[in-house]
């Protein structure tokens, strides 16, 4: 009989892991802590190098999870205990209640028209408001409200209720108690990925302060048609379209005080903003600040070249040392030495986009060896580039190490196969 | 003027071992560096042309050493850190600089490495310290007042007098060899066609160089740009302190053995005002250098101790040896004055070799720097 296998996070890697076992039937656990699977590549406008639309490759694949039959999707859901090893864990999963009934929700949105209590949207970066009853975004999987106990009026209250009167399937639940399921399983694959680094901790770049400072995921919502503006790239601080936008690379990342790590993607991101930016806006300056430009991947430096020469966008090599806001105007005045002529400048701008460097989550139910470098440590990066320190266990996406899209399906792919074999295929 | 470049380039040698040297004079992490330039656009005192740290850590990692040592750049560097504070290698451009300074006394001067070498200046201090020891040995007074301080009947008034002049002519000629040949030096690092341009402003030289003498020297306003306000004060205090004390010695000598007719009053409270001053500035820096909180304190070289050390212990001396007079202690007077006048033998006799000297380069440096800048801006200005 063949066994089950535990993929914890719905990104991308561990949607990809799941379908890849699924697909040799082998039953999947797929345990994802928010309300939807997605993670990170939902929040994504485009794709480099090809510029391919996120969504677009992403939602087929979160329907056929939800969709494939021997898929067990645990959304809301995370790990809090793990016994065993490999080839029989024993796996406590703790299913927080969503005060919705899972199966009577149609996921209509009625509820979400009606409730009056209004939150910043985590999913659009803070930059629009959700609902006390939300889905986490439009194209979300499974399609089912969720309640965020922390600004329920009922919760915090004791009033409104509004929700349970209009729902017209009776969905909606206060009495739901959180759940933990045991699960069996052969092997488990982590796929947990990562969070951004928080970028005020690079004080001079005034993130946080300067309302025209933006993270490149703020970027990527803000350039998204699903996004807090439908598209429009407009500043904070006015509302108005930025004449120029500096997009600065290495924040909280490759710095020995803050993170020493690279974050892989960002330089082929910040490229890829740019030149959404100049789709955008054709009359808009773009203007990357960089260190080394890594377009190491197939298809990058011809991207790169693309956005210097069809795009006329701006490289300087430089790491900016600071930036100061023009009190009246919000316009950002960047500090920088171009390090190819050994001048040192400033440069007025519109927008900033800091290139934010990212930090790996990591499941802390189980006792895995973290490395030097922060991330989930692997048996051997060369020749087991996805197995951990515990057999059976293993590791895909930026939880491994920072990586791209693509490198983050090919990991999958290949934890898929190790599983399946863990599981008896 | 491409031409020019290219000859530069083709003449620049390379010394593979030249990153080892700074090393040694402790910039011991600047080899992290990755150019990124982030310590450039950080100083608060880099300008268009003057570009530094990055540049001159590119060079020395290159092994470029004539271009780092005919750079003037070092001495407009007043360290306040931020650069080491904001690396994100942990390069820590700051000490590369002093580094660079350290380096540059001993490149003006070769009779600095007796006092920058660590052997060499242990025997040299050790030297210097007996000639003065043995001089007032042999040349005291053979019957010292005991019942009543006269201090000149234990050291003559002469001969302090005589040898005093002699080193303060020895140290003002050393000193001006030195500034000559860091001129040389800088003059190496400046293509002929600037050298022509800025030898039509002698004017703006004039009065630049009074202008370094005011801002930079007396008022040390760059060092207030860049630094913490605590800092500064102490700085000014020393430099103050020092020359206060210089100059109520050289007023009570005038009136002992010029007969000059002032009253000792005036020197007496410019003298204790400048010793408490001097005390302060270097308690101040000897305390930051132990606790090393800061960017600058935290690597001391041998020379940066001796240094505030000496300062610290001629203010102490004098401080001891006013107290003494004054309750007329004749034999406690007389061991003190003997003491003070070791140190401040050893303190200026090494001046134009040790830290101290940078009080005669940085001001040169700025002075140029200053006005270069200048030269260039009305260039800009007037198209040419």
């Amino acid at each position: 009989m063949v066994k089950s296998v535990l993929v914890i996070g719905g990104g991308i890697a561990g949607i990809q892991a799941s379908l890849d076992l699924a697909d040799q039937e082998v039953k999947v656990y797929l345990v994802e802590k928010l309300p939807s699977i997605g993670g990170k590549m939902a929040r994504l406008d485009k794709t480099f190098p090809t510029l391919d639309c996120a969504s677009c490759i992403l939602t087929p694949k979160m329907v056929s999870v939800a969709r494939h039959p021997n898929i067990e999707l645990l959304t809301y859901s995370e790990v809090v205990e793990v016994k065993g090893s490999a080839g029989d864990f024993h796996v406590k999963v703790l299913k927080k209640p969503r005060y919705v009934d899972e199966d009577k929700c149609i996921g209509c949105g009625e509820c979400i028209t009606k409730c009056p209590s209004k939150v910043p949207d985590e999913f659009n970066m803070g930059m629009s408001q959700r609902k006390a009853i939300y889905f986490l975004f439009p194209q979300a999987v499974p399609l089912k409200a969720t309640i965020d106990r922390e600004h329920c009026l009922y919760f915090t209250k004791n009033i409104c209720r509004v929700c349970e009167r209009f729902c017209p399937t009776k969905a909606i639940n206060f009495e739901q108690k959180p759940e933990t399921l045991e699960l069996n399983v052969a092997s488990i694959i982590i796929a947990t990925g990562y969070e951004l680094m928080d970028p005020s901790i690079a004080i001079t770049y005034g993130y946080g302060k300067y309302p025209n400072v933006y993270t490149s995921l703020e970027f990527e919502r803000l350039v998204s048609s699903t996004g807090p503006t439908g598209g429009e790239i407009v500043r904070r601080s006015d509302n108005k379209h930025p004449r120029s936008i500096a997009f600065i690379q290495c924040v909280c990342s490759r710095d020995v005080k803050i993170n020493p790590n690279c974050s892989a993607f960002c330089c082929m991101a910040s490229v890829k903003h740019a030149i959404l930016a100049k789709e955008h806006l054709p009359e808009v300056d773009c203007t990357i600040f960089y260190m080394d430009l890594r377009a190491f991947g197939k298809g990058y430096q011809e991207f790169y070249n693309r956005a210097m020469k069809e795009f006329g966008i701006k490289f300087i090599r430089a790491k900016p040392a600071k930036i100061e806001e023009d009190p009246g105007t919000k316009d950002l005045i960047i500090t920088y030495e171009d390090t190819f002529t050994g001048v040192k400048k400033t440069l007025r701008t519109d927008m900033v986009v800091l290139a934010v460097g990212v930090k790996p989550v990591y499941p802390e139910a189980l006792p895995l060896t973290v490395g030097e470098d922060g991330y989930i440590r692997l048996k051997s990066p060369h020749i087991e580039p996805v197995a951990t320190s515990i057999d059976g266990v293993y590791v895909v996406g930026v939880a491994a190490g920072a990586k791209d899209i693509p490198d983050s399906v090919i990991q999958a792919g290949s934890a898929a196969i190790k599983a399946s074999i863990l599981a008896g295929v | 003027m491409g031409s020019q470049i290219s000859t530069t380039i083709l003449e620049a040698r390379l010394r593979p071992e030249f990153p080892k040297t700074i090393m040694k004079l402790g910039a011991e992490k600047f080899y992290r560096c990755f150019n990124c330039g982030n310590c450039t656009a950080i100083c608060p005192l880099t300008q268009d042309r003057a570009s530094y740290p990055r540049k001159l850590i590119r060079y020395a990692v290159m092994g470029l050493e004539d271009r780092v040592t005919s750079s003037a750049d070092p001495w407009l560097c007043y360290y306040c850190g931020e650069c080491s504070d904001y690396c994100p290698r942990d390069a820590d451009p700051g000490s590369f600089m002093m580094a660079l300074r350290r380096l540059l006394i001993q490149k003006y001067s070769i009779a600095s490495k007796f006092f920058f070498n660590k052997i060499a200046a242990s025997i040299t201090w050790t030297v210097l310290t007996l000639i003065a020891a043995l001089g007032l040995y042999f040349f005291r007074g053979h019957s010292p007042n005991l019942e009543a301080v006269d201090i000149f009947s234990f050291i003559p008034l002469s001969f302090i007098h005589d040898v005093g002049l002699a080193i303060g002519i020895i140290i003002g000629l050393s000193a001006l060899l030195n500034l000559i040949s860091m001129y040389r030096s800088i003059a190496k690092g400046i293509p002929h066609s600037y050298s022509k341009i800025e030898s039509r402003y002698p004017g703006l030289w004039v009065k630049n160089f009074f202008k370094t003498i005011i801002y930079e020297v007396a008022a040390q306003l760059k060092y207030n740009k860049c630094l913490k306000r605590s800092r500064y004060i102490a700085h000014l205090a020393l430099l103050w302190g020092f020359l206060g004390l210089f100059i109520a010695t050289l007023v009570i000598f005038g009136i002992d053995f010029y007969g000059l007719q002032i009253s000792k009053v005036i020197p007496f409270i410019i003298g204790s005002v400048s010793g408490v001053a001097m005390l302060y500035g270097s308690l101040y820096f000897i305390i930051s250098r132990l606790k090393k909180k800061e960017a600058y304190s935290m690597y001391s070289y041998h020379t940066d101790w001796i240094f505030l050390i000496l300062l610290l212990l001629a203010g102490v001396t004098g401080f001891l040896l006013t107290i003494f007079i004054k309750t007329n202690m004749p034999m406690p007077s007389y061991i003190m004055f003997a003491v003070h006048l070791v140190v401040v033998f050893d303190l200026l006799i090494s001046a134009p070799y040790t830290k101290f000297a940078h009080a005669i380069y940085r001001p040169l440096a700025l002075w140029i720097n200053n006005t270069r800048e200048e030269i260039l801006g009305y260039e800009k200005h007037i198209g040419r």
